[in-house]
């Protein structure tokens, strides 16, 4: 298992190397450059090529490259060249901002959609399963922006009960900072809930099926017993796995959510980053999302395999 | 987004595609409710794409003097920022996206078929390599992929297309290889080793058949997603330039006048969306599990 | 009017000839008491004088002598409330508060927090205001610049403010050699050799050619131009924002807030707030939502797009303020078909302007005669007529020119603010006249490109529509988009005429001057139709009622020196 563990860090370790390539050669086809976004479009050409050469945007771009790896791998993530200053803060204050997003998105969508699954599964077949299956997976596919535009005009603006934008003045306490977050963290939990209670209705409709659900029901467990003995607890573990698999899409598709309710969250500040061309600003929210996404694979595939012995000497999947 | 999410059941499982089963599988089809709903609202909007301009009236028309009226019997869905029909430019917003969506899931099929089957057919030190690119792609957000597209090629349909086009790549390869792991340790792939076939051959000709039937169901569920992904991306300010009435892009621009309580210039376009996103979703439900029953 | 001819003859007496031309200018009434107080503030009369010469010449002394802000309307009266703290919402700087190299609505707001300059553009009251400098002379013509300095002045750091600090700064943000924003207005106008100590408290300006309107661009209106410590690291600045200013720097954290505390030690006196916090925020939006929900007092800036909900109900104090921030359409006058004059005036012709304002400025804006002339300016010549919507003659122009069925061009432009909805309003109203235009809209990095011809949409596109920022006068329009040398000429106008004519304009010194050849170049515009200005958008703040004396600028910026907050 150890051996598992470890080589699925090498890879995952090459593959953010190869995220960072692909990010720095990308970035070279950005328009414009970091002077002129600092500048203004109408800066005269002298007073760009002046701060060019301060910020260093001037030199090849692999002397570029060459510069941000060395403080890489020595644990420093480098200077913005947009804010002339460390990108550690802004970017922890941002990642900080999205986890909150995400954590109550989870917290919102996990026991909800567990408890759909398991209601689908105990009438399998019947209208509520349906509905629920048919309810929860047309929610998956509808785009956040709709979702997000009709609860802010439902909430927000008729019923006027939540706040439409995510972020608070700041010094807001716990409490009004979760409350700031409702109304974004529905969109994210609509999608997700479609996958949930899918996984669990599967989990659960297996272990009904299985042979100690039959002999517990012949021995005259209680139904209700039952599933929560035997049942809920050999559904949950598919259902981790696949939240944890969806953690990587939580946090980097969080950007629309963002631009939506008006959060300063890991989206937009790769976002601003990508717009000004600030690079190293660029490549540090990119692998921040990357590593969160390896990190989520990694517990999922490794509870999957822990669950499923078969897979883990067919190597890696 | 949620490209990034898998199916729910891994297409790899329906591995069972036999030509002789598509019969049975269209009668499937036809008789399942959700298919029949999925294919009237795709219907829909397809024919409103193709007449609506001739029915509604001009969506490009402006008239300052009636701004942001609210819905009425003259404008049904009531009028834009700048005075325009909102009922003409819901019924003719579907154009554009119901060309791009189907070309970019087409693309990111072909291109995610052909990786896949490289991948899972060679494994080794090809699938390794392949493996991480893959990987890191699945890996980069959207957004970026989406500024780089639109800043490199400019902002088009043809870009809409690529871009997602190479977003779906990675995921749609990820499936493909791992049907084609499966069929490659089968008794017709090594017949046709022994026979002395080229891997082009093998693989094109004799796994690609066999794994039409999760390639086929990728391709519904990613055409949801391409509408989805294509309507984010527009709201984003990554879509295509006005004035051509958009869903996506009409949302972006109207979305400040929420606040305004101007409501109908941005609910009507998102109910629009939601159905045919909810119209496509179901098509694609039902084909899978017409292909999980056959 | 009234005149009380001895005391004016008095005052005369010791007056220069520049100034008695002004005096007469107001007796003889070509020019009313707000222009008067203006222009003689401009060549550096002293208010008290004017007062006098206005006293003189009869009437109530409305304008007042007073050079505070606390004269501006929304002070509203009443008594100055002590204390407390003033909670602003602000576009987030985009980039690091550098003195030198800002250029953003964000980081000019916190420069003028903690930063002072020799001269105040008074947005309120559209007066040049005495700041740093108490006095100004000008020499040879306009050639010459003399500021006496304020004597007391302190920097935060407790060091006294000299002419050496000036003369630092100034030549700093001079220099081609410096990555400096303020290169824009001083370029062709003012090299660092130019900066000269006279002695301990007089600094003067050699400039590189006459400018009679010189203190405007060491005003506010150029918000680089903050006077600070003589040897300060500009990019180390924003860990201190030390300037002479009546607030201090307590924090200031990128993307998120700033706070600033009272300076007691101002030389105008302790602020009566006792502090103010800014927090920063990336779009307009959630800054209308965070008043409504008084999570904040105030705006600092808004536009009009998007912002209804503020300019519709009166629960707000609405700041509005006259500006030349506009829109330009240029043509490419060396490009078929807009060689021909006579397309271009189609073009400007088939535009509903008054239309234009209300639909896409919410009427916060005033109509453009296709000049830089905004009513802003005092120099702006009102005698030249109004350009109107008048769709046949513009179809007649077209036929005369050879396009009796109309043409098909495109329109290059950029995402930014309404923008891309004029430029489906120009495309739609140019259909009206058999005119198709494709829109290519990009985002601003791929629309300005490396902002050199051939290298960039915005200068090389057969039609372009962009974006100039508010001025404290036309100098700056006037010259890079339309001399023939112009590094922003995107319409590619060469016009020697026009050349002539913006030089003299730029030297001369006396408004009457001024005014006379703005009207010619007024009327050469209008019938060369190189670019088409359809309006100039007002610079709107917004406030509780309960805030009064601020004192904020079409920039974005917002002086709060005067502000409070009334129970």
């Amino acid at each position: 298992m150890s051996l598992f563990i470890l080589k699925r860090v090498g890879l995952g370790l090459i593959t953010l190397w190869i995220l960072s390539l692909i990010v720095f050669f990308a970035a070279q086809v950005l328009p414009g450059d970091p002077a002129r976004a600092i500048l203004g479009n109408q800066a005269a050409p002298s007073a760009v090529r002046a701060l060019s050469h301060q910020l260093g945007t001037d030199r090849s771009v692999l002397a570029q490259y060459g510069t941000w790896i060395g403080h890489v791998v020595t644990g420093n993530l480098g200077t913005s060249y947009e804010y002339q200053g460390p990108i550690g803060p802004q970017l922890t204050s941002a990642l900080g901002n999205s986890l909150k997003l995400a954590a109550l998105a989870f917290v919102l969508v996990v026991p909800l959609g567990i408890l759909g699954g398991v209601v689908a599964a105990l009438n399998v077949g019947k209208p509520v399963d349906r509905i629920t299956s048919v309810v929860g997976l047309s929610a998956t596919v509808i785009p956040e922006v709709v979702s997000g535009i009709v609860l802010i005009l439902v909430f927000g603006i008729w019923l006027n009960v939540l706040p439409i934008q995510a972020s608070t003045p700041p010094g807001s306490g716990f409490g009004t900072q979760l409350y700031h977050l409702i109304l974004p963290a529905i969109p994210l939990t609509l999608i997700l809930f479609g996958y949930i209670q899918q996984m669990a209705r599967a989990g659960t409709v297996e272990a009904l099926a299985s042979d100690y659900a039959r002999t517990a029901t012949l021995k005259g467990l209680p139904r209700g017993v039952m599933i929560r003995r035997h049942v809920l607890r050999n559904s949950l573990l598919p259902t981790i796995t696949v939240i944890a698999s969806q953690t990587g899409y939580l946090i980097g598709g969080l950007v629309l959510v963002e631009t939506l309710f008006h959060y300063n969250g890991i989206g937009t500040l790769i976002y601003n980053a990508a717009n000004h061309k600030d690079f190293p600003m660029l490549e540090a929210g990119v692998l921040v999302i990357g590593v969160v996404y390896m990190v989520a694979t990694l517990i999922a595939d490794t509870l999957f395999s822990l669950l499923n012995p078969r897979i883990r000497y067919r190597g890696v999947e | 987004m949620s490209i990034g999410a898998v199916p729910v059941e891994s297409a790899a499982a329906v591995s069972a595609g036999q030509a002789d089963l598509r019969g049975q599988v269209l009668r499937d089809l036809v008789r399942q409710k959700s298919f029949i709903a999925g294919a009237v609202i795709l219907g829909f909007w397809i024919l409103a794409a193709i007449f609506g301009s001739a029915v509604v009236k001009d969506p490009s028309a402006q008239n300052l003097l009636l701004i942001n009226q609210a819905p009425s019997g003259s404008h049904w869905f009531g009028t834009d920022s700048l005075g325009r029909d909102m009922f003409a430019r819901v019924i003719t917003g579907s154009r554009d996206i119901l060309i791009t969506a189907p070309l970019a899931t087409l693309l990111g099929t072909v291109m995610g078929t052909i990786l896949g089957l490289v991948m899972g057919y060679f494994r080794g030190i090809v699938d390794d390599v392949v493996g991480r690119v893959v990987e890191a792609f699945l890996a980069l957000p959207l957004v970026v992929t989406g500024i780089l597209g639109i800043v490199a090629l400019g902002a088009s349909n043809t870009t809409l297309i690529i871009v997602i086009g190479i977003v779906f790549t990675p995921l749609i390869a990820r499936t493909v290889r791992a049907a084609v792991l499966l069929e490659r340790e089968l008794d017709y792939v090594s017949a046709a080793k022994l026979r002395g076939e080229g891997s082009l051959y093998i693989m094109f000709a004799e796994i690609l058949p066999n794994v039409l039937a999760p390639i086929m169901v990728e391709f519904t569920v990613r055409l949801g997603y391409a509408v989805f992904t294509i309507v984010t991306l527009s709201f984003l300010g990554f879509g295509i330039p006005p004035p051509s009435p958009d869903w996506g892009l009409d949302i972006s621009n109207n979305f400040p006048q929420v606040t305004a309580g101007y409501w109908w210039e941005v609910l009507f376009d998102a109910l629009a969306v939601a159905s045919l996103v909810i119209g496509v979703n179901m098509i694609a439900n039902s084909i899978e599990s017409a292909l999980d029953a056959s | 009017m009234a005149t009380d001819d001895g005391r004016l003859d008095a005052i005369r007496a010791t007056r220069s000839e520049l100034e008695n031309h002004y005096i007469d200018e107001l007796v003889a009434g070509r020019i009313d008491r707000r222009q008067f107080m203006r222009r003689g503030a401009v060549i550096g009369m002293s208010t008290g004088v004017m007062g006098v010469v206005l006293a003189a010449c009869g009437g109530a002394n409305k304008v007042g002598t007073s050079s505070a802000a606390s004269s501006s309307s929304a002070t509203g009266g009443g008594t100055p409330v002590k204390g407390g703290t003033l909670k602003l919402a602000s576009q987030a700087p985009a980039a690091a508060v550098n003195p030198i190299t800002v250029s953003d609505a964000g980081g000019l707001c916190m420069l003028a927090q903690t930063g002072e300059f020799l001269t105040f553009d008074n947005n309120m009251t559209l007066q040049l205001q005495p700041m740093l400098a108490t006095s100004w002379t000008h020499s040879q013509g306009g050639k010459v610049w003399t500021f006496k300095l304020r004597s007391g002045v302190k920097f935060h750091n407790g060091q006294p403010l000299t002419a050496d600090d000036v003369v630092y700064t100034m030549q700093q943000l001079a220099d081609p050699k410096n990555a400096s924003n303020a290169l824009s207005t001083f370029a062709g106008v003012l090299s660092p050799a130019g900066v000269v100590k006279v002695d301990p408290s007089t600094v003067a300006f050699h400039l590189e050619a006459a400018n009679g309107n010189f203190p405007y661009l060491v005003s506010s209106d150029n918000y680089n131009a903050i006077i600070v410590p003589k040897g300060t690291d500009f990019g180390k600045w924003q860990s201190t924002f030390i300037g002479t200013g009546p607030f201090k720097l307590q924090s200031y954290t990128a993307n998120q807030s700033a706070t600033f505390v009272a300076n007691p030690s101002y030389w105008g006196g302790a602020p009566h707030l006792s502090s103010a916090t800014f927090t920063f925020y990336s779009s307009q939006q959630p800054q209308i939502l965070a008043l409504q929900g008084g999570q904040v007092d105030v705006i600092v800036q808004f536009v009009p797009q998007g912002a209804t909900s503020l300019l519709n109900t009166s629960s707000y104090n609405i700041i509005k303020l006259k500006s030349a921030n506009h829109r330009e359409l240029s043509m490419r006058n060396d490009q078929a078909p807009f060689t021909d004059a006579r397309v271009r005036q189609a073009i400007a012709l088939s535009l509903d302007r008054p239309g234009m304002v209300k639909a896409l400025l919410s009427g916060a804006g005033s109509v453009g005669n296709d000049s830089p002339f905004s009513p802003k300016f005092p120099s702006t010549n009102t005698s030249v007529p109004q350009r109107t919507q008048d769709i046949a003659k513009a179809k007649q122009l077209l036929a005369a020119a050879g396009h009796p069925h109309g043409f098909s061009t495109s329109l290059a432009t950029e995402q930014y603010e309404e923008i891309p909805a004029m430029a489906t309003v120009i495309a739609q109203a140019a259909k009206a006249i058999g005119v198709n235009i494709s829109l290519k809209v990009e985002n601003q990095s791929a629309y300005y490109g490396k902002s050199t011809f051939g290298n960039s949409d915005w200068l090389d596109a057969t039609m372009s529509l962009v974006d100039y920022g508010d001025r404290g006068v036309p100098n700056v329009f006037l010259d890079a988009p339309l001399l023939s040398k112009g590094t922003w000429n995107a319409a590619h106008f060469k016009n020697p005429t026009y050349d002539a004519l913006v030089k003299q304009y730029t030297a001369a010194v006396d408004l009457q001057t001024q005014k006379t050849i703005a009207g010619k170049i007024e009327t050469l515009l209008l019938s060369e139709t190189p670019i088409v200005i359809p309006y100039f958008i007002d610079g709107l703040t917004a406030t509780t009622p309960g805030v009064k004396g601020v004192n904020p600028t079409s920039l974005s910026a917002i002086f709060l020196k005067d502000a409070y907050k009334s129970a």
